[in-house]
């Protein structure tokens, strides 16, 4: 196998990978959003937390910022979601009540001071120069089988939540979390705790957005707070689950895989661009995608893969 | 922004008025120097404050200051 051929591979595997992460993150947004109509733009903020926790706990001592706790690394993701988890609860308990357009303000607005607090506490994180002593799981493994096995235990994590979700989806819980999301008010009559359904999902999509940022802050082997823009993870996340199909797991992961190419791809085109236009090209990206999120939204408006109802009903054609 | 309309009250131009003001002038006040030498609060957070104004807001008091529409 000559170089060329395996830096393709690698590059694809490496696409692979960040796209499985992004769907975790889209999986999260799908329980909050596709379940049980939750309008959350502040995913970059539980992303944050997941992040930081997990690096902060697995990584070695270090005068710069919080460490020294050494655990091993598959403590560090089920740290990120419990401490992912933790930050939702109280933000859910405060906000939840807001009715959807004023929850994703109230949701940006605690989004954006998290982020301010990641990049200002020195302490914590090393402020705006980041963290680049990030554990690196499977170190021993040299730098390709490295790659592949990050490859296969994103797979597995995205099929195990995958598996999950739909056995939650499909259970009384996940029948009800609809109802909550379709007509709440019916959903309350019918004596349904409304409020604390929604903080259920609220909680549990939060701590897969933890866990999504804790794989990427491994994999990338840095985080610092330039990685943690709003347009390259609360924007790029709703557009996967929206071009993919909200409501519908396999068509958040379709989706965020669908997405995350595109969006890789144009890096590659802008190469081969002149270079006073590679500049330019990097903000085409956005407007491309925006375009995208334009064309889905018109044609297919329920995604790639829409919701699958569960039992149709017929409908009468009204004069 | 959002604050500012969010405080007044959304579709009161009197309430923007006076939104705008006190976030304005409370997002200053914070990182005056009140009871030391250090900013009471460091201008890094100057953007968390007005969130946090916001946040609070539509939790305690969702129609705004002057009564505007209900969120």
């Amino acid at each position: 196998m000559d170089a060329e051929l395996t830096g393709y591979i690698l590059y694809l595997v490496g696409l692979l990978t960040f796209a499985g992460i992004y769907s975790v993150m889209t999986l999260g947004l799908n329980v909050h959003w596709g379940m049980t109509g939750l309008f959350n733009a502040g995913i970059v903020g539980f992303m944050a937390v997941g992040a930081y926790a997990s690096v902060i706990l697995t990584s070695p001592a270090s005068p710069n910022f919080l460490g020294g706790f050494g655990l091993p690394f598959p403590l560090g993701p089920l740290a990120a979601m419990l401490f992912s988890g933790l930050i939702a609860l109280p933000i859910g308990l405060i906000t939840i009540r807001l009715k959807s357009d004023y929850l994703a303000i109230g949701t940006i607005g605690i989004a954006e001071i998290l982020r301010l607090f990641f990049k200002n506490e020195q302490w914590l994180g090393n402020g705006v120069r980041g963290i680049a002593e990030v554990a690196q799981p499977f170190s021993e493994l040299s730098n390709v089988s490295r790659q592949f096995a990050f490859l296969v235990m994103i797979a597995a994590i995205v099929l195990l939540i995958y598996w999950l979700l739909q056995r939650a989806s499909k259970s009384p819980w996940g029948r009800m979390m609809r109802a909550i999301r379709d007509n709440e008010v019916t959903a309350e009559a019918m004596g349904k705790d409304v409020n604390r359904r929604r903080l259920e999902a609220f909680v549990v999509g939060a701590m897969l957005m933890g866990l999504g940022g804790a794989l990427y802050a491994h994999f990338n082997g840095f985080i610092g707070s330039n990685s943690l823009e709003p347009v390259n993870t609360t924007f790029l996340v709703w557009v996967m689950l929206i071009a993919g199909g909200s409501g519908n797991n396999k068509g958040a992961i379709i989706g965020a895989v669908v997405v995350w190419t595109i969006w890789s791809l144009m890096q590659f085109v802008s190469n081969y661009l002149p270079p006073e236009w590679q500049i330019r090209a990097a903000y085409i990206r956005f407007f491309l995608v925006g375009l995208l999120l334009q064309v889905v939204l018109q044609r297919f408006a329920g995604g790639l893969i829409p919701e699958r109802r569960v039992a149709k009903v017929k409908r009468r054609r009204s004069a | 922004m959002f604050a500012a309309a969010v405080l007044g009250g959304i579709g009161q131009p009197m309430g923007a008025l006076f939104g705008g003001l006190i976030v304005g002038i409370v997002e200053e006040l914070s990182t005056f120097p009140w009871f030391s030498d250090q900013a009471l609060i460091s201008p890094d957070y100057k953007a968390a404050i007005s969130f946090g104004i916001l946040v609070l807001l539509l939790i305690f008091k969702p129609t705004g200051l002057f009564r505007g529409r209900l969120l």
